[in-house]
This record gives structure tokens, sequence and C-alpha cells, in this order.
């Protein structure tokens, strides 16, 4: 370990640059000491305060969520990973102010995206202005501000950060280099114990590649057992997400989020970009105006000249774009019902849009200008970039009410409001809940309930002593604990809960805890990551012997 | 003196157009149904009695007496049929079963218009790919695709299909090579065969040119002479329509189609390009998104470089294009009332746009320096432009309800319910007419028999009355009228609307015409010139190439 091979005035020039770029990129959004939430960032709210909570009182959080969600106990936990929104989440730790620390966290984000985004351009090309320029490419794209403010999909935006790390992998692995093993792994694992679906986008994806690079005969046996070897690190890193999930969707029929193809309406879109809006209606997500021009004009060189790999690059970002659009016919109900249906919306790819684009628009400047691009070429491509997408989120940021639901919360209370009282979606829903159908549900306020991260207690009043349902599912394969009336009452798992109350007044609690399968699992992913990625970061950081690996 | 022929690559060329055309019809015809308006129903009800005229091995009479709500137009005489064969024939060997001829119709057409196109582009480039990728740019517009699907205009579709080979013809003559007159001939017969309109509009450009090459002084008295023998080729082959036409076209005052010069609307054209969307809008006729984008892009990059042959060809293009749009006061009365308002929608010269643009791209990449061609760019292009244009079609064929009349039709009784009972009948009236204080009497399509060369009318009449019917009776033409088993055909007077004196109770009216012997003459010259011209210039193109002097 040599420390001394480090470059610490370049370091120390990428750090003071990502930072000023990462705080530019938070301060529109919280422009007036506000934040804007949409309907998916309530449901953020809502499950990073269970886990702040549960980690507060040192423990794992439940599989089941306590807080927020009209005190309906989903298992949000489980479904949807929260590993890496501690991001989000670690700052409340050390700032009072729960907008301040989402600022912070929201700042975390630009940050790591900008260094993954680093370190792949590094992979691309010897120019320093032309790794600035992919970074710049991915971070200030508007589709990346959109998932952060307009959608809110924190999810998403946290698979979008460590999305990079997974072609860097690749690229390495391509090179015959074995660090690509754990950047693959690793960038996997944390894209795994972000989003699900983003996931499952990029397995697809990975695949569509590597089933190209075999007609292409450029893959080898060895190239094959790297990528066991990635799926294996990112099985490790992710084992308590994956544990957390399968044992309750193996176990249970839950309803999956509704299915849909909505495209992007092209006509629309071109509107919303000369706009320069990023505006929360998936028929129009974007990439922001000087991203989809390049995009377009990069089509010339990419059609009058000779092949340069670059463009293959380049037509999996213009062929990816293509497919979000309108033009192909994705509302037939034929798609919508297969399994494609699951995306929802097109306008989710374009997360590789921009990362393909940044790549191609990397290699080929590297091949045409090589070291002749400039800082000051930089400037003029990257100074518009940031002020669009600044403008863009605060101009989203003001405008009110453009939405049935949206919250501004300012103080605490105003947080805390939204996470424990506000309507929220309500997915991962049981599906046989018809069963029982004499027994009348009963309805609550969520006023009327005292919610803890492993615990709530609701507060009823029944007229007449009966049998009760609740929208409250008993998932089978998770603990609980029901107390009715502080005596505990055994309850059928697989269906609503159902509860004998008394006359007048009745207090129920629900408690559960986790497994110690899964405290182990978290352990292992927790130290898991801190390894891979403390190593991987290692490796870039020190002086490589290896060269640049040149345009892959 | 024969060339060597590769016969591997033809039977490879073949295939690769028999796929195209595959690939071109099917989103049409997506769930076993055609999606056809107003224009298509005139077009399968001039089928049926064509048709119908040849089961019974004879010649379709002028008029037609099948469809049009028994109105008995002249659509024979005046709407060319000859080259619209390629639907009616698929009839006699499909087992009449109408969908699936008309598939078949399309995926000839669009077979012959890829197998004209390659005609073309041999004249252009020696490079396979390049030829094909000049074939695409032709055969993948979403223009190509409007006109077929979403116009339903079959006439001009035909004419689509043939106006490469003009082009072929013209170009072998401004080459002095040899039988340029044969395929220019061929080519504007086969036109005036298919489509009045396209054949006026492309003899239009080609005196456009032809000013253009006097004042360039590139013109000679040889080319002048093939010009000729050309013209006098097309007349030929085009013997038969010619006469339908002029006979009903001069004996007779003839409500022409309607007059207007409707613009592409830069707007909605921009909304229907980005979202790929063909409809029937005038407004919104365009050539796809690639294409226009193409067309764009090589503008600017022959304002920037230097003088080379492609240039023309895109600014023509270019030109054509601009004027195709509502930007200029086009709908202004005196325009609209001049000839030019023949053209009605400006958006029909989006072929020649298209076509122009065509030879433009293959002679850019063969002549421009610098620039770069090679199989992976001829296969992104095309599936580009295919997966647009399959998109476009499908997308308009699942389309419920964007019309006020539209049928999805399925089996052949739909086919025959829409032929002989839906169509209206409104082109080619008669404009004399004097009988104003006569009471019409409307033709109730339940109550008549149609055949290819007669119709039998049923009217109850409350009383002895004369009537007046909304059927014109055209000068020039043999009819024989029976009313109530006597003939009256001498009473009848010729030039106006058909006036009948009708007696209490029922009226059984039949109406009869056939082919003259003029036409029948005319009709085996222009097969036998079609026939022989055909043959002659697919033989020269077996020929090793000689210069005419």
């Amino acid at each position: 370990m040599n420390l001394r091979n480090i470059n610490y005035k370049k370091l120390l020039i990428i750090c003071i640059l990502f930072t000023t770029v990462g705080i530019l990129s938070v301060l529109p959004a919280f422009y007036g000491g506000y934040l804007k939430v949409t309907f998916d960032g309530n449901v953020h709210l809502s499950r990073f305060e269970s886990i702040y909570k549960a980690i507060s009182a040192m423990k794992v959080p439940s599989s089941v969520n306590f807080i927020g969600f009209n005190g309906m106990v989903a298992a949000y936990n489980s479904f949807y990973p929260w590993l890496t929104g501690l991001l989000f989440i670690m700052p409340r730790f050390i700032i009072n102010n729960q907008l301040h620390a989402w600022m912070a966290g929201f700042f975390v984000v630009n940050f790591l995206t900008m260094v993954n985004m680093f370190i792949l351009s590094k992979k691309l090309t010897n120019n320093f202005s032309l790794q600035l320029l992919g970074t710049f490419i991915y971070q200030l794209s508007a589709y990346h501000f959109t998932l952060l403010y307009s959608r809110m999909a924190l999810g998403e935006a946290l698979a979008y950060t460590f999305l990079p790390l997974v072609f860097t992998g690749l690229l390495n692995i391509w090179a015959d280099n074995n660090i690509g093993i754990l950047f693959l792994g690793i960038g996997m694992g944390l894209i795994i114990n972000s989003h699900i679906l983003s996931a499952l986008i990029t397995t697809i994806i990975l695949a569509v590649i590597f089933m190209f690079r075999c007609v292409l005969k450029m893959c080898s046996l060895k190239e094959i057992r790297r990528y066991i070897y990635s799926a294996l690190i990112s099985i490790i890193t992710s084992s308590y997400t994956l544990l957390s999930f399968f044992s309750v969707y193996v176990n249970n029929k839950v309803e999956t989020p509704f299915h849909l193809l909505q495209a992007i309406v092209a006509s629309d879109v071109w509107i919303a970009m000369l706009n320069n809006s990023i505006k929360d209606t998936s028929s129009i997500f974007n990439i922001g105006l000087i991203e989809t021009l390049l995009l377009v004009i990069l089509a010339v060189p990419a059609f009058i000249s000779k092949y340069s790999k670059w463009k293959l690059w380049w037509m999996g970002s213009i062929g990816i774009g293509i497919l979000t659009l309108n033009w192909l016919p994705w509302n037939s109900q034929y798609l919508v019902d297969s399994p494609i249906g699951s995306i929802q919306f097109l306008g989710r790819l374009l997360t590789y849009v921009v990362l393909f684009l940044a790549i191609s628009v990397v290699m080929f400047l590297d091949k045409i200008y090589g070291q002749k691009f400039s800082m000051s070429n930089l400037i003029v491509l990257v100074v518009p970039l940031l002020a669009m997408g600044m403008c863009a989120t605060y101009n989203y940021h003001i405008t009110k009410k453009d939405d049935p639901i949206r919250f501004y919360p300012h103080t605490n209370h105003d947080f805390n409001e939204v996470a424990y009282h506000k309507f929220s979606v309500f997915d991962y829903q049981l599906k046989n809940n018809s069963g029982h159908s004499r027994i009348p549900i009963k309805e609550y306020s969520v006023y009327d309930t005292k919610q803890k991260y492993n615990q709530i207690s609701i507060k009823i009043t029944s007229s007449k002593a009966r049998k009760y349902k609740f929208n409250i599912p008993i998932y089978i394969g998770v603990k609980y604990t029901v107390k009715v009336n502080g005596v505990e009452r055994n309850i059928v798992p697989g269906r609503m809960l159902i509860a004998h109350l008394r006359e007048g007044k009745n207090t129920i609690t629900i408690t559960s805890n986790p497994t110690k399968l899964q405290s182990i699992a978290l352990i292992i992913s927790i130290i898991s990551i801190i390894l891979g990625t403390s190593y991987s970061f290692y490796s870039e950081v020190r002086k490589s012997n290896v060269k640049n690996i040149g345009a892959i | 003196m024969y060339k060597k022929l590769n016969l591997r690559k033809i039977v490879m060329l073949l295939l690769i157009f028999c796929f195209i055309s595959f690939l071109s019809v099917i989103p049409a015809f997506y769930g076993g149904y055609i999606k056809f308006h107003y224009d298509g129903s005139v077009h399968i009800s001039r089928f049926e009695s064509v048709y119908m005229a040849l089961k019974s091995k004879d010649l379709p009479p002028i008029i037609n007496f099948i469809g049009f709500s028994g109105s008995l137009n002249a659509y024979n005489g005046m709407y060319p049929w000859l080259t619209t064969l390629i639907f009616v024939f698929p009839r006699f060997i499909l087992g009449g079963n109408q969908l699936y001829a008309l598939m078949a119709g399309f995926f000839i057409l669009n077979f012959l218009t890829m197998f004209n196109t390659y005609l073309l582009v041999r004249e252009l480039t020696n490079r396979s790919y390049l030829r094909l990728l000049g074939v695409f740019i032709y055969q993948l517009s979403t223009y190509h695709f409007v006109l077929m699907y979403s116009r339903n205009a079959i006439g001009e579709a035909l004419a689509y299909a043939f106006i490469p080979l003009v082009f072929v013809g013209l170009y072998r003559i401004w080459n002095r090579k040899e039988k340029g007159f044969l395929f220019l001939g061929l080519g504007m017969g086969l036109i005036i065969n298919s489509h009045i309109l396209s054949a006026i509009m492309i003899t239009m450009i080609i005196l456009g040119i032809l000013i253009g090459r006097i004042l360039l002084k590139e013109i000679t008295f040889e080319e002048i002479r093939q010009y000729f023998y050309a013209v006098v080729i097309a007349i030929a082959i085009s013997s038969y329509m010619l006469v339908n036409f002029f006979t009903i076209y001069l004996f007779n005052k003839i409500g022409t189609p309607f007059k207007g010069i409707q613009g592409i609307n830069g707007g909605k054209l921009f909304e229907v390009l980005l979202n790929n969307v063909i409809t029937d809008e005038a407004i919104t006729f365009n050539i796809g998104l690639f294409e226009t984008l193409l067309l764009f892009l090589l503008l600017v990059y022959a304002f920037v470089s230097d003088r080379n042959i492609w240039k023309k060809w895109i600014v023509g293009a270019g030109f054509l294009y601009l004027i195709t749009l509502d930007w200029f006061p086009w709908h202004t009365e005196i325009l609209v009332n001049s000839p030019l308002g023949t053209v009605q929608f400006l958006g029909r010269l989006l072929t020649y746009v298209v076509l122009f643009l065509m030879i433009g791209v293959v002679l850019f990449f063969e002549h421009q320096k610098g620039v770069f061609f090679s199989n992976w760019k001829l296969l992104l292009v095309t599936i580009l432009l295919l997966f647009m244009g399959m998109c476009a079609t499908y997308n308009y064929h699942v389309k419920k309800n964007d019309f006020f009349v539209c049928y999805f039709l399925k089996t052949n009784n739909d086919f025959s319910n829409v032929i002989y009972k839906k169509v209206i009948g409104s082109d080619y009236q008669l404009q004399t007419n004097t009988d104003k204080d006569l009471p019409i009497e409307y033709v109730n399509v339940n109550k008549t028999i149609q055949k290819y060369d007669q119709i039998t009318l049923l009217t109850d009449s409350p009383k002895k009355r004369k009537v007046k019917y909304l059927i014109p009776i055209y000068e020039g033409v043999n009819y024989t009228i029976i009313e109530n088993g006597k003939n009256i055909t001498n009473e009848v007077r010729k030039g106006k609307m058909l006036t009948i004196s009708l007696r209490k109770g029922h009226n059984r009216i039949v109406i009869r015409s056939k082919a003259s012997g003029v036409q029948w003459t005319a009709f085996l010259f222009s097969i036998v010139a079609i026939i022989l011209a055909t043959a002659l210039s697919m033989r020269s193109l077996l020929l090793k190439h000689r210069e005419i002097k």
C-alpha cells in the first residue's frame, strides 16, 4: 500500500469541483427553505422515517412499516430496498433539522453520482477535461433532476448513482482486468439495494449486451467466469435485501404494482424540452434539450464516418431512446399485460440513454480531439447544462399545486406530519383478501394511531362487541405480536387482520421484530459493501500501474 | 452481346424485395381486416366492376354500374383502371377472397415499386448496398405508407410505383445511353394508365427540368428526338385510357373534382413527424421524420460543400418540400381557381420530394469525398425506416373512430356490402342540367340489381309522373335503356340527367352499356404495347451498354 503514489492535488481539485456542482445541484430544490414532496416522495419520507427510528434505537428495522402509509402496516421495508437509502438517512444523526438533513442527503447522492461516473469516464479517456465532461453529462442531465426532485423517485435516483460502477466493471472485464469483477458485483449489489425494478432492467440490458458479444464472438469463457463471480458478490452485498424480499414474496400472494406502458409522447416532450420543464408527467420525461440535440447531432458523424466503437454506445443510446417513444404501439393490451408492463413508464429507460450518451460522447471526442479537448471546451458545454438543470429544478420547485398531492414541508413538524399522517400509495397488498366477507371492515383514522418503528397502537371505539376486519395484511413469514386491549391474541397469517373488539374503547397493538436471519444478513451486507467499496475506491485512487484501458 | 447474369445476386434481390414487401403489407392487415375510408371504398368498387367484366370475358363499360349508389358515373372512363389489374388478378387466383386478393395486390404493388426503383438506382451507382439504400428510401418513405394505407390513394400509389421508370428513361437519355425513350415512354404510359393527375404533375416536373436544361444549354437535338419517341410510346400504351377519357371529356361538360390548394401545415407537420403518425388529413402528409432530417442535413451540407452532382437533386427535393408548406398564401382565390387548383393537396408533391431525395442521397454517397457507406449502415437505415413505416401503419390501422366514414373490411360480405350499397358516387357529374322543375327520383341501392354492364332500377310510383334521376347520360356513350320491357333508348336525351316517365305502381328500368369496338381495339392495342415495351426494356437491361452515337 503506497499512499504516496496518490495524486493529491488532482484529488483535491476533483473534490472541490464535485462539491461545488453537488451543492449547486441541490440548492434550487431547497430554495425558500422547503422541499416540494410528491406522491412518491411521501412514500420515501415514511420509509426513511421508520429506518431512522429503528437505527436510532440501535435495532434492525422490521419487515413491515408501522410508520406512515395510513397505519396500514404494509411490507415496504421488505419489498422496497432501503439499504442505500441510508445516504439520505444518515445525515439526520448529525443534523437535527430534517430539511437540512435531506439537503445533505441529496448532496451526498449527487456527489457520489459524480464520483462513480468519474471512475467510469477514467476508463474511456486519458484527457481530464473529457473525463469531467462525461461526469457532468451524466450528473447534470435533466433526467437526473427529474428523478431526484420532480419524480422524487429516490430508489431509482440511487440506482442512477451506482449504475456507472456496473459499466466500469464491464469495461474492466472486457479489458481482461480482474478488478472489473469487484466493480460489477458491487455496482449490481448496490442497485439491488436501491431499486428492484432498476436492477431488473439493468440485468436485461446486460443480457442484451452479452448476447451481442456472443453473436460477434467477442465473448470468452474467462469472461463468463468473471460474470459469475460478480453475480456472487452482488448477491452477498444484497443478501439482506434479497432475504427480506423473498421471505415475504415467496410465502405470500402479493399484489404487484400496476401494469402500464406509458410511452413518451414525442411532440409533447419536444415542447417540454424547449420549455426546459422537468414536470413529473410520465409522457414528457426527458434528458434535456442540450443532451437530446447532442444525441441527435451525433447521428451525422455516426452516419458518414467509418466504424468506431463509440458508435455502438451511441446506437445503444438512441436505440433505447427510440424505444421510449410513442412510435411503437406500446398501449396495446397484449404488451401491457405481459411482464414488460411492469416498467410502467418507458421514460425510466432514459437513465440508460443518458449513460450511454455520456460514454459515446466521451469516446467520440477522445477519438477526434484527444488531448486537444480543453477546459474551455468543457466549460462551454457544462455551464449551460448546469444552468438549465438548476433553472428547471427551480421552476418546478416554486410551482405549487401542479398536482392534487403535493406537500411543502418546512419544519421538522411538517416533515413528521407527512411521514406519519399523510395518505400515500398502498402497494404490496395481499391478493386473497376477499375471504370473510361477512365480517365488516373497521376503518380507523391515522390520527388515532401511535406509530413506532416496530409497533403500532390503534385506538378504536366500537359500538358493540363483535369481530372486525382491518385493512392490515398479515404476511406469512413475518413475526407478529398482536395485543387487543393488552391481551395477546392469536392471528391467522396470509390474510387481513381480524380482531374481536369489545364495546367501547379498544386498543390494538401490533408489534413485529426482524428475525435473527435478517440481522445476520444485514451485517453481511453492510460488511461486504464496506469492504468492496473501500477496496475498489482504493484501487481507483492510487495511481494505477495499469494504464487507461482505452476505448472499449 | 448479352451480359453474364449473376443469378445468385438476382435471386437475393428478389428475396429481399419480397421480404420487405411482405413486411410493408402485414401491419395494414393485422387482425384480419383492412381499414378503408371513402377513397378506399371507391377503389374497391372500381375493382369489382373490372373483376366482374373480366370474369365474363368482357371489357368493362365506360360507366360504372356497380357501386356509387347506382349513380352510373363514368369512373371507368375518367379514372384509369388498367394498372389496377394487379389488385384484380389475384382474386382469380386466390379463390375470390377479397381481403387476400387486396393483400396480394398491395404486395405486388410494393414489389413493383422496389423493382422499378432498383432499375433507377442501377443507373446511379454500381455499389449494391447503395442501390438498396436508394430502393428503401423510396419504398419505405412514410409518404408511401400514407398513399397506400391512410389515404387509400391507390391510383397515386400505382403512379408512385412507375415514376422511377420515367427517371430511368430520363437518366439514360441524358447520359446518352440506349433505349432511354423506351423506359420514359413505358413509365409515362403506365402512369397515365394509373392516375391522370399524377401524369399531369410529372409532365410539369419534366417540363421544369427541361427548361432548366435549355437554360444551361445542356439539351441536344438527339435528346429531343428521344423525348418524341417516348411520347409516341406513352400514347400507344395509354391509348385505351385516352380514348375512354376523351370520349367522355370532349363530348360532355364534366364537373371536375373539386379545386383546392391545401398546403401542409408546418406546425402540425412537426407534431406528426415527431409522433410518427400517418393520417388522411392533407395538412399532415409527410415523408417521415428520418427522411425529413436527412433532407435537412443534406441541404445544410449542400450549402457548405463544393459543387457536386448530388446537390441539384437535393435542392430540388428541398424546394418542392418547401412549396408544399402553407407558408405561402396558396389558398388565395386566384390560385385555387387557376389550373393549379386541380392539385388539391400540395402534399401530393411529396412523391417527387422522396424521389429526388433518394436520387440525391445515392449520388451523395457515390460522389461525395470523405463519406463512407457500408452494409451495416444500410441495415440500420433499413430497419429504422421499416420500423417507422410499420409502426405508423399499425397505429393507424388499430385506431378506430378517426373518420366519419370508415370501414373495417373482413369478409367478402363486408366487401360486397360496401361496394354495392355504401359507396357514394359524386365525381364526373354532368354540369348541364336544364330540367330544373322535374322532381328528383333518388335511387335506392336496395332496389337495384347491379351487374358490371347493366343496372336494374326498381321503383314504385304512386302515380304516373315524369321524374329526373341523378344519373348522367353521357354523350358519346352507347346506352340501352329499357323501361318496363320497352326499349326507350331513342327517347332519352343525351348530355343530361336521365328523365323518365314512370307509370303508376311497379317500374323496372334497365340501363345497359357495352364497351364499343373502338374501345376494344384501343384496349388490345394498349395491352400489346405494354407487353412489347416491357419486354423490350427488360431485354435492354440484359444487353451490354452501348452509347448512342
